[in-house]
C-alpha cells in the first residue's frame, strides 16, 4: 500500500487484480475541496486505456514490477526488438504491447522496459528525445514578425512535426514525448 | 540551457500574452498593482500546501494567490485594480502545473455575472478568437467530486457552484448557490471568479474551519491574517475578483500541450 502522491510515470498499479500503467499523471489542488492525481492508466492486458481520479488520501497497490535500461535495436514486421547492453539479453515486443511509442523509435534509443515476472510488459520512452531534421521548407523573411509561427519538419525516424520557423535542415530538436510536440532545439 | 531562438520564441509568446492583458486592463481603467510575494498568513485552503521559508527566524510563506493583499487595496479606496504575479503551491506536477506559476488577478464593483462578460471578453481578446464560450450550470457540466467537469465542450464557463464550495465566494440572495463559475479550455481549468464574500464574521468562521481542517490532517496552520479581515469590512460592495492561471492561457493561445515547453528556465 502507498500514497497516490507516489504515482510517477510508468508507475504499475494493481486494481482489483489488473494491472495498469500510468501514462500520464498530474497532482490537482482544486480551489476547494482535497487533492488528488488525476492519471491516465493503461490495462496491460487489454491495453485499454482510461482516466481516473486518486485522492491523495486513498491508498494504492503498487505492483512489483521491474525497469530495465535497454537500447531499440530493429522492428521487423510487427515485432521491436530492444537489447539490455550489459546482458546482451534481449526482448521483442508487438506493435500491440508498445502503442504509440512505436512513432518514436530510432535506432540506438535508450528506453526503460517495464519487466514482470519475467514477461516484458511495455516500454517507457524518455521525456524528451533528440531528432534529426531531414527536411523542413526554409523559413520566408517576415514570417516571426508574430506570434507562434510554425511549419512542418521531417525527421530522421520519420516522424513530422510542427516546428518554429528558426528551425533550419540539419538542426538537431527535442521532441516531448508526452505531448508529441516540438520542445526545444538543441544548441548547436 | 534553451538556444537563443527557442528563448526569444518562448519569450514572445509571454510577452504577447501580457500586453494584450494590460491593453485589455488600461483600456477598462484598471490599475496595475504589486502585491508582496512573502507573507505571514499564506492562502488557507486545506488542500494547499504553500512554500514556507524561515525570515528573521519567523515563519512566513510565499503567496499561493495575491488575494489578500488586493482586497487590502480595495478596503484602500481603490477602485478597479489588477496584477500579474508569480504565485507558489507546493506538490503541484504534471503537464498543467508547477510549482511557481503566473497569476492574474483583478477585482472591481460588479457582480458576478457582470464578471463573467468581462472575463468572456478578455479572453476573446486575448486568444483572438471571437467564438462565443458556452455558459452551464454545475449539474448540466456534470462537475465530479474532484472538481473536473465531464461535458464535451472545448470551452466554457461553469456557474453557480453548490454552497459547500463557495471558498471566498458570496452566497446568492436566495441562499442555493455560491456566485462563483470557472472557466475550462482544452481540458485545462483556466480561473475561478467570485462574488467576493466581504463579510468579516463569516470569512472569520470559514478561517477558523480550515484551520481546524489543516490541523487535523497535519498541515502547518498559518495565523489568520487580521488586517484582512479589517479590510473586507470597509469595501464597498459588491466587487467581484477572478485568478486566472496566465501559464495555461499562453498553453491555449498557441497550443502548446506542456507547460514546461513553454517555461524559459
Amino acid at each position: 500500500m502507498a500514497s497516490p502522491n507516489d504515482i510517477k510515470r510508468g508507475s504499475v498499479l494493481n486494481r482489483n487484480g489488473e494491472l495498469w500503467i500510468v501514462i500520464e499523471f498530474q497532482r490537482v489542488s482544486p480551489g476547494k475541496g482535497s487533492s488528488f492525481v488525476r492519471t491516465r492508466l493503461k490495462n496491460l492486458k487489454s491495453g485499454k486505456v482510461k482516466e481516473e481520479n486518486l485522492k491523495s488520501a486513498e491508498n494504492v497497490d503498487f505492483e512489483d514490477v521491474q525497469y530495465k535500461k535497454m537500447q531499440y535495436l530493429f522492428s521487423e514486421g510487427n515485432f521491436y526488438t530492444f537489447m539490455d547492453n550489459a546482458t546482451y539479453e534481449q526482448v521483442s515486443m508487438s506493435r500491440d504491447d508498445i502503442g504509440d511509442v512505436a512513432g518514436y523509435l530510432k535506432e540506438g534509443l535508450d528506453v526503460t522496459i517495464v519487466m514482470h515476472e519475467g514477461l516484458a510488459l511495455t516500454v517507457d520512452l524518455p521525456q524528451k528525445i533528440q531528432y534529426k531534421v531531414t527536411y523542413t521548407e526554409p523559413a520566408v523573411k517576415g514570417d516571426t514578425a508574430s506570434g507562434n509561427v510554425t511549419k512542418d519538419a521531417k525527421l530522421d525516424n520519420g516522424l513530422t512535426v510542427r516546428v518554429p520557423v528558426f528551425i533550419n535542415e540539419g538542426d538537431e530538436i527535442l521532441i516531448n514525448t508526452e505531448s508529441g510536440a516540438y520542445a526545444e532545439r538543441v544548441s548547436k | 540551457m534553451l538556444s537563443f531562438d527557442d528563448i526569444n520564441h518562448r519569450l514572445s509568446l509571454w510577452q504577447t500574452v501580457e500586453n494584450q492583458i494590460h491593453a485589455f486592463f488600461q483600456a477598462r481603467g484598471f490599475v496595475h498593482v504589486r502585491t508582496p510575494l512573502l507573507v505571514r498568513s499564506p492562502g488557507m485552503e486545506p488542500n494547499l500546501d504553500p512554500l514556507e521559508v524561515s525570515v528573521n527566524g519567523e515563519r512566513h510563506a510565499l503567496i499561493t494567490s495575491p488575494e489578500y493583499a488586493m482586497k487590502k487595496l480595495m478596503a484602500s479606496g481603490l477602485e478597479k485594480i489588477y496584477t500579474i504575479t508569480p504565485v507558489f503551491r507546493n506538490h503541484e506536477g504534471g503537464k498543467h502545473n508547477t510549482p511557481e506559476f503566473t497569476m492574474l488577478e483583478w477585482y472591481a464593483p460588479g457582480s458576478y455575472e457582470d464578471l463573467m462578460r468581462e472575463t468572456e471578453e478578455l479572453l476573446k481578446f486575448v486568444l483572438e478568437d471571437k467564438s462565443p464560450w458556452s455558459c452551464l450550470s454545475y449539474q448540466e457540466a456534470n462537475v465530479d467530486s474532484f472538481g473536473d467537469p465531464h461535458t464535451d465542450a472545448k470551452r466554457f464557463f461553469v456557474t453557480r457552484y453548490p454552497k459547500e464550495q463557495a471558498s471566498l465566494a458570496r452566497i446568492s440572495d436566495d441562499g442555493s448557490y455560491a456566485e462563483r463559475f470557472e472557466a475550462f479550455g482544452d481540458g485545462m481549468e483556466l480561473c475561478n471568479g467570485f462574488c467576493e464574500l466581504l463579510d468579516p464574521i463569516e470569512q472569520r468562521r470559514r478561517f477558523l474551519q480550515e484551520q481546524e481542517e489543516r490541523r487535523q490532517i497535519g498541515k502547518t496552520v498559518f495565523p489568520i491574517d487580521e488586517e484582512f479581515l479589517q479590510a473586507l469590512g470597509k469595501i464597498k460592495g459588491p466587487i467581484y475578483g477572478n485568478a486566472l492561471g496566465v501559464d495555461r492561457l499562453v498553453m491555449l493561445k498557441y497550443a502548446v500541450a506542456d507547460i514546461h515547453d513553454i517555461r524559459l528556465f
